[in-house]
């Protein structure tokens, strides 16, 4: 009874309701500011779950709308609008026009452990969406990131297929890694080159400490937040992308040929007085062209499918990317799959949010080695002679009478070479959201990120030269289990109080990384027929001393945090800003485990103050941004604080010479630092956001000062301690800047177009060095010596040689040098050798001694500016877009030539060479024996200016009409040709100026891997 | 409102959950380091051994102290091949050396590398469990052995040097020099330690110490402190009288003894079996290719491009005896044709270069030898570094006798027994200045002599070391440094940046 009475109250009640709110059925179709119709458009009653999705016309159909109503049109890269039904609705029809959402104001982008608006920022954040990653075919996530924004430097470290790239966010502060942080959708992964860049929807690069510091003790260079693509509440849809390259190198370098070689060669033992030699004329070689991959082929085929209701929503995708080497096709190339899902439920209070997604990556690289100036086949194409044939008579690999010392035929080297890498890589991420109160949530999420890492390498049988060679061969396998896995629990609270609001965060995380690996070689592989294929330790001869095999478990890396972040506005108007990270790493020592890294931010809306109301009309948007903050960096090894045991040397117990025998010490191998700090990096910036004429123009301005405090090195100390230099807090490096980004976009009827340029300058400078010599050593290069090197008041890893002044051109020139008086009271020339034509190195100090104190700053390779333009235009479905980018105030040094190797070929502007009086005053003569050093000091003519600009990328585009597409039930179509590393404007002669720096060993070019100059045909494909 | 606090308060213990420091704490599962190492006794043996290498010179190059002492003293000269050859060892042999000279570098940081190892093992150690525990006292009082021998030879080239008992830390920077009283007091301390825990005998562990060499070694010691600084007694309570008590007990309870014929004692001619001998008091052993390091300084001392003999094995041609030297011993002396190799006879005039500073005589006890330069097996030169040996003990008796120490015989017997081994049947009576006489012929370039000299006086080792010779062999002793070595220039700067700065001996 009870029951009915309930069933009846129901009814009644719903019969009620149906009588007083009276429903409507609304119709209408969407269009763009064009006229197109919009698809997809998601159409939904404000307050409920209640929507429908426009059709392929733009049409839409929603029924039982209530009078009173509110209709919201989303759609992504579009404004939201939102509608009130009015009695004028009655009649159904409701058109709506969308508008592109205009660059950024109520952009929301991703903040660490949370999102903000674009306008309430009150730290220096960049961000690049899917349109600027979409607009080049990129190979990696970081190639999306070059030139985009300020204050990001990304330089390939070299250009072969898979090679990783440098990402340095506001200059390099630290002697170890500088790569900053990376987030992917809230997991900290290692690397990212297992991410199809066309998965990601944004990145956002935090590059001050204000934005930072939320990442403590990982967040010292920076972080970089990547999130991928995620399911949208909207029809069904199907994206295919896809591109076909071909690739060539950009340039090659200008080395001799065989005529210019024996003429150049035969000079220079005229001058050394030697009779010249009747060179073996066999060949005239082009050993670049011959180991150039002519229209090298790469490619990328990608599908994404998406769709979902508010309730659930799924985006999954699977792609593959394809690369061959421009250099030795077999041996240099990269190959990528990847198979993502992505999937994110509400329950039906709206109160649990879960979310899931799973990335694999299946990776094989195989590599040559890369500026190693130690054999390779780009360092032997470099320096062998051109009168080697490829071929000899006989048909055997050409081998050469000049040169030596490992540079051998590096035709043959590259078939010998069987080296391969394979990853297999599974991140997967899991999160729960729970809305305790409206205001209030917790969302713990639990990520891992696993990889199987394996390596293999098969050394044939082979001969190239009397020094390289192979008589028996043998094979060696790795594999590398990597485990990583974070947990993170996160309390958001949201309070709105009047005009005040504020947004708390708090949360920690957990975090440890682990590995193992498992080695193994063999050699004499049994098996016939012998390679590649049967490459396998089992089939090695197995007695115990020619297998080998090791493995072991990687020390732990451990991380607890705890951090939190408040968020404070006034109207809009006002902002401030704290955080507060506290991390405790197994690094470090038992009394330096935890770090405390806070940060305050503020920032000041003019435009929304009364008194500025009337410069609305011209800025409609200024704000002056203003932060500090401190943020660490525990890039180093584990258990750098104990000293660990090693070798201490041996000693005989008995008779050495009969029954005694040897025994093994072990000792401490430094003394311990168990007082190693985290790096700590400080940093301030001061920034203004504006925008014009209704966002037409955009303008973003930012100072910082960072301060990288206790860098971790290597410490001399006395002999006395007893022990080799242990690693400790020992210096400090400030990288100091502007950076300015701008926008403009514009549009007259069918034609919009637009452009986005930034420029960073930055200034890099070693305060302070904690050894004695208050200098620390870089990168060494054979015959050249020590070629970089740290001092205070310098660049982090400038360029250390001689100055010289020009050539003696006579004997005049040689008996006016300066002099020194030895101990026996002889007057000695301070270039005994020098000869007229030889090079005219500089007496700093004027002790007429030519020695180290005489060698000083030739340059570094830290950027002073570097820049991004891009320019893009549309007009009736065609597009256009040109992207360059460069740098410039740095420099490069230009080693790639071997000194010891015997006659080695040269760049053809040696040719320029001194001949007599006055003939040249910069190219020394020639000469083998090199009696005054002209080649093996290191100077300053070696140290070349590298600015660049470059043409990246050209994209020319046409998108087809919708309306012929709908017919064809296709959503989007668009295909495009481009070109990517179209040309490069620059003085530098080596193969390529784009160079790695940053550190205090880079920017030595030892012959690196040119760039390619591709040309693609692409198309991308919705229905 | 309760479920709500409920949820936050759950929450808040999600949040707080990793709150642990054991997390923090990871093991080291295949590196060994300070933290996982000094748990059994194989750790300390290897911690031990360890120490001990740092009494040999592993390193290659002239790394032996003993040949620069050589070069100091009155015995040698410098030789090589030209003037310009071994320029840095020529300024040993003039009294001219330099704090930028690589050896002082050396000498300094490896002695202090054995100084950092027997510290460190000397505070693990104890930790460990044994099963015998006088295993481990003996390893410990071993360390001490060692911790002493190396800064008996820093204090004595250097004088002023830091002292560190303790394992040293990046904060103990300002560790500073010791007043080089306190040195001698802290190797006193060690040796008498070590005499309390050494065996008597070490059959089949050579190489390892006795009690013995601990006694002769603080004897060498006391007498090197009471003669350089005018003493009659050492810091650390060593007196003429417990000092003469150790001798003697030496003498009268060990095994030790002369071997019948002193050329036996070289590996020149002796036996393979005499590496050991019971006059091996202290030898350090070398050796090669898996047994140790090769001795660099034998090398030094070869003959030059010498050929047409089953004996020697060329060398560098350095250490050339003037014949001065030469007839200081008595033809029927049998130490002389052991000691000094006369090459134009011995080997043939035409049979190997001539050094500069020629002399035509060259050093016999340590030479390269075919029979381990050509054997694949050594490769190299084992000669061992003979520390002490029983003459010196006997001659060291005679000596303390002489001053007034009780020993059980007569400062003469011990003197003839020496005599007696070289040949001579007729001996006069014993007196300090026979006693040094003794010492120069029996141990001549064992590296006793410099300090033999400095210990005498300073006017006794200008008058020995300054000579009135030509150049090339003309040399001339700084008084101003009293014998004692520069501190490496490398060292004082290493150090500048502390509150104690290392201070530069005085004449440099």
């Amino acid at each position: 009874m009870k029951r009915l009475k309930l069933l009846f109250v129901a009814v009644l009640l719903g019969s009620v309701t149906t009588i007083l709110a009276q429903t409507l059925s609304i119709s209408g179709k969407v269009t763009d500011e064009i006229g197109s119709a919009v698809p997809g458009v998601n159409i939904f009653i404000k307050g409920t779950q209640v929507g429908v999705i426009s059709d392929f016309e733009g049409n839409y159909l929603i029924d039982n709308v209530p009078a009173d109503a509110v209709l919201v049109f989303s759609f992504i890269g579009m404004e939201t609008q939102e509608v009130q039904i009015t009695n004028k609705n009655t009649s159904g029809a409701i058109n709506i026009v969308m508008r592109s959402s205009s660059i950024g104001l109520d952009e929301v982008i991703a903040v660490g452990y949370g999102t903000r608006k674009k306008s309430s920022l009150t730290a220096a954040i960049s961000s690049v969406g899917e349109k600027d990653i979409e607009k080049t075919q990129n190979l990696r996530v970081e190639q999306a990131l070059q030139g985009r924004t300020a204050g990001v430097t990304v330089t390939s470290s070299s250009a072969q297929p898979g090679a990783g790239m440098s990402v340095r966010i506001r200059g390099a502060g630290t002697n170890g890694n500088s790569d900053p942080l990376y987030i992917v959708d809230g997991l900290p992964v290692g690397g990212i080159d297992y991410l199809n860049p066309g998965d990601i929807a944004s990145m956002e690069i935090l590059k001050d400490a204000a934005s930072s510091s939320i990442y403590g003790a990982r967040g010292a260079n920076g972080v970089v937040l990547i999130t991928t693509k995620k399911g949208k509440a909207q029809a069904f849809t199907v994206t295919y992308d896809g591109y076909h390259s071909i690739q060539n190198p950009e340039r090659k370098l200008s080395l001799m040929d065989a005529d210019q070689y024996v003429l150049f060669y035969n000079e220079a033992q005229l001058n050394d007085g030697v009779r010249p030699m009747d060179f073996n004329r066999r060949a005239n070689t082009d050993w670049q062209d011959e180991i150039y991959n002519k229209n090298a082929p790469m490619m990328n085929h990608s599908v994404t499918l998406n769709g979902g209701t508010e309730r659930a929503k799924i985006s999954s995708g699977i792609s593959y990317f394809g690369q061959e080497g421009l250099v030795a096709p077999d041996n240099s190339n990269y190959g990528r799959i990847t198979a993502r899902v992505n999937a994110e439920t509400k329950s039906h209070n709206d109160k649990l949010r879960t979310g899931t997604s799973l990335y694999y990556s299946n990776i094989e690289s195989s590599g040559i080695s890369v500026n190693n100036i130690y054999g390779g086949p780009l360092a032997s194409a470099y320096n062998l002679d051109p009168l080697t044939p490829v071929r000899d008579e006989n048909g055997e690999y050409g081998v050469s009478d000049y040169v030596s010392q490992g540079i051998t035929n590096p035709v043959g080297k590259m078939e010998y070479l069987h080296s391969q890498t394979r990853t297999d890589k599974f991140v997967g991420n899991m999160f729960v959201e729970y809305s305790i109160l409206e205001n209030l949530k917790f969302k713990s999420s639990y990520g891992i990120d696993l990889a199987y890492v394996t390596w293999e390498d098969y050394n044939p049988v082979y001969k190239l030269s009397p020094s390289d060679f192979n008589l028996v061969d043998d094979v060696q396998k790795s594999m590398t289990r990597y485990f990583n896995h974070n947990w993170e629990n996160i309390i958001t609270y949201d309070l709105d109080i009047n005009k005040h609001s504020f947004n708390v965060v708090a949360g920690s995380t957990i975090l440890e990384e682990t590995s193992h690996s498992l080695w193994g070689s063999g050699v004499d592989i049994t098996k016939t027929p012998k390679g590649p294929d049967y490459a396998y330790i089992d089939n090695t001869i197995s007695d115990k001393e020619t297998r080998n095999s090791s493995g072991g478990k990687g020390i732990p890396n451990r991380l607890v945090s705890f951090f939190s972040r408040v968020n404070y506005d006034f109207n809009e108007k006002y902002f401030f800003s704290a955080t507060f990270r506290a991390d405790g790493s197994s690094r470090f020592g038992p009394d330096n485990k935890y770090g405390y890294f806070p940060s305050f931010s503020g920032g000041w809306v003019l435009t929304n103050e009364n008194f500025a109301a009337s410069l609305k009309s011209v800025a409609n948007f200024i704000k002056l941004r203003a932060s500090w903050g401190q943020n660490g960096s525990n890039h180093i090894g584990n258990f750098v604080y104990v000293s660990n045991i090693s070798d201490a040397g041996s000693y005989v117990i008995g008779n050495p010479l009969t029954s005694g025998t040897s025994m093994q010490g072990l000792a401490p191998n430094t003394i311990p630092t168990p007082d190693i700090r985290w790096e700590t990096s400080e940093q301030t910036d001061i920034g203004l956001d504006a925008h014009f004429l209704d966002s037409k123009f955009t303008f973003t301005f930012d100072y910082y000062n960072k301060l990288t405090k206790d860098l971790l090195l290597s410490v001399k100390i006395p002999g006395h301690y007893g022990s080799n230099s242990p690693i400790d807090n020992a210096a400090e490096v400030r990288n100091s800047g502007y950076e300015f980004e701008f926008g403009y976009n514009d549009k007259a009827g069918e034609f919009a177009w637009g452009a986005n340029a930034n420029i960073s300058f930055n200034d890099n400078e070693v305060t302070y060095i904690g050894n004695d010599e208050k200098v620390l050593g870089g990168a060494v290069v054979q015959t050249y010596g020590l070629v970089t090197r740290a001092e205070e008041g310098e660049p982090l890893g400038y360029f250390w040689g001689y100055e010289t002044d020009g050539l003696f051109q006579n004997q005049t020139d040689i008996d006016n040098m300066p002099v020194s008086v030895n101990e026996n009271g002889d007057i000695v020339k301070m270039l005994p050798n020098a000869q007229p034509g030889d090079v005219r190195f500089v007496d700093q100090n004027g002790d007429g001694i030519l020695d180290d104190n005489d060698k000083i700053n030739l340059g570094n390779s830290n950027p002073v500016y570097f820049y991004g333009l891009s320019l893009f235009a549309d007009w009736k479905g065609f597009d256009v877009s040109v992207f360059m980018q460069g740098a410039g105030g740095h420099q490069i040094a230009n080693l790639s030539r071997r000194l010891d190797a015997g006659l080695t070929n040269l760049p053809a502007t040696m040719l320029n060479r001194w001949t007599g009086e006055n003939s040249t005053n910069s190219e020394p003569r020639a000469s083998i024996e090199d009696p005054n050093k002209n080649y093996s000091r290191f100077s300053d003519r070696y140290v070349v200016d590298a600015d660049y600009l470059r043409i990246k990328n050209v994209q020319l585009g046409y998108t087809f009409n919708k309306k012929t597409l709908s017919r064809l039930k296709i959503e989007h179509l668009k295909l495009y040709v481009a070109a990517q590393n179209l040309y490069t404007f620059t003085d530098y002669p080596g193969v390529d100026v784009e160079f790695g720096s940053g550190t205090i060993n880079s920017g030595v070019d030892t012959g690196t891997y040119p760039q390619a100059r591709t040309f693609t045909i692409g198309m991308n494909l919705r229905f | 409102m309760k479920q709500y606090i409920l949820h936050i308060t759950m929450a808040l213990l999600i949040i707080g959950a990793p709150s642990c420091d054991d997390y923090l704490e990871v093991d080291n599962h295949t590196a060994t380091t300070e933290d996982n190492f000094y748990q059994t006794e194989e750790d300390a043996y290897a911690a031990l051994y360890a120490a001990y290498n740092a009494t040999t010179d592993d390193k290659g190059g002239t790394n032996e102290f003993e040949f620069f002492l050589n070069m100091c003293s009155d015995d040698m000269f410098t030789g090589g091949g030209s003037s310009s050859d071994g320029t840095d060892v020529r300024r040993f042999e003039k009294h001219k050396m330099l704090a930028t000279d690589w050896q002082h570098d050396q000498f300094w940081w490896r002695g202090y590398v054995g100084v950092y190892r027997t510290n460190v093992a000397l505070k693990k150690i104890p930790q460990i469990a044994f099963e015998n525990e006088g295993e481990k006292a003996r390893i410990l009082a071993e360390l001490k052995f060692i911790r002493a021998y190396i800064y008996a030879n820093l204090v004595r080239m250097y004088e002023n040097i830091p002292l560190i008992t303790e394992p040293i830390t990046l904060a103990d920077a300002d560790v500073g020099q010791a007043n080089p009283d306190d040195v001698y007091e802290q190797i006193a301390i060690d040796f008498l330690a070590a005499i309390e825990d050494l065996p008597s005998s070490v059959e089949g562990e050579e190489g390892r110490v006795t009690k013995y060499a601990a006694q002769a070694m603080l004897a060498r010691v006391y007498l090197f402190y009471t003669g350089f600084y005018g003493q009659t007694e050492m810091p650390g309570g060593v007196t003429l009288n417990s000092i003469s008590t150790l001798v003697d007990n030496i003498i009268e309870e060990s095994e030790h003894g002369l071997v019948d014929d002193f050329a036996d004692l070289w590996l020149v001619s002796g036996s393979d079996e005499s590496y050991y001998s019971k006059e091996h008091v202290y030898q350090i052993p070398y050796s090669y290719n898996g047994k140790g390091a090769s001795r660099s300084d034998v090398q030094f001392y070869g003959l030059r491009d010498i050929s047409n003999t089953d004996t020697y094995a060329a060398g560098w041609g350095f250490g050339t005896i003037h014949p001065d030297v030469y007839s200081i011993y008595d033809p029927a002396d049998e130490r002389r044709n052991a000691t000094i190799l006369d090459a134009d006879s011995e080997v043939g005039e035409n049979d190997y270069s001539n050094s500069y500073q020629h002399t035509g005589y060259y050093f016999k006890k340590f030479t390269p030898l075919s029979r381990f330069v050509d054997d694949p097996a050594f490769s190299g030169h084992p000669d061992g570094r003979t520390v002490v040996r029983y003459a010196d003990v006997l001659l060291m008796a005679a000596e303390l006798s002489l001053n007034g120490g009780t020993f059980t015989r007569s400062a003469q017997s011990y003197y003839e027994e020496v005599r007696v081994r070289a040949g001579f049947s007729v001996h006069p009576p014993v007196s300090t200045e026979r006693v040094f006489d003794e010492r120069r012929k029996e141990f001549f370039g064992e590296g006793l002599r410099y300090w033999d000299l400095l210990r005498r006086g300073i006017d006794v080792a200008d008058e020995a070391i300054s000579n009135n010779y030509e150049s090339p062999f003309d040399v001339t002793f700084d008084r101003a440094t009293r014998g004692v070595w520069p501190i490496a220039d490398v060292q004082i700067q290493l150090s500048s940046s502390s509150s104690k700065p290392l201070k530069q001996n005085t004449g440099y």
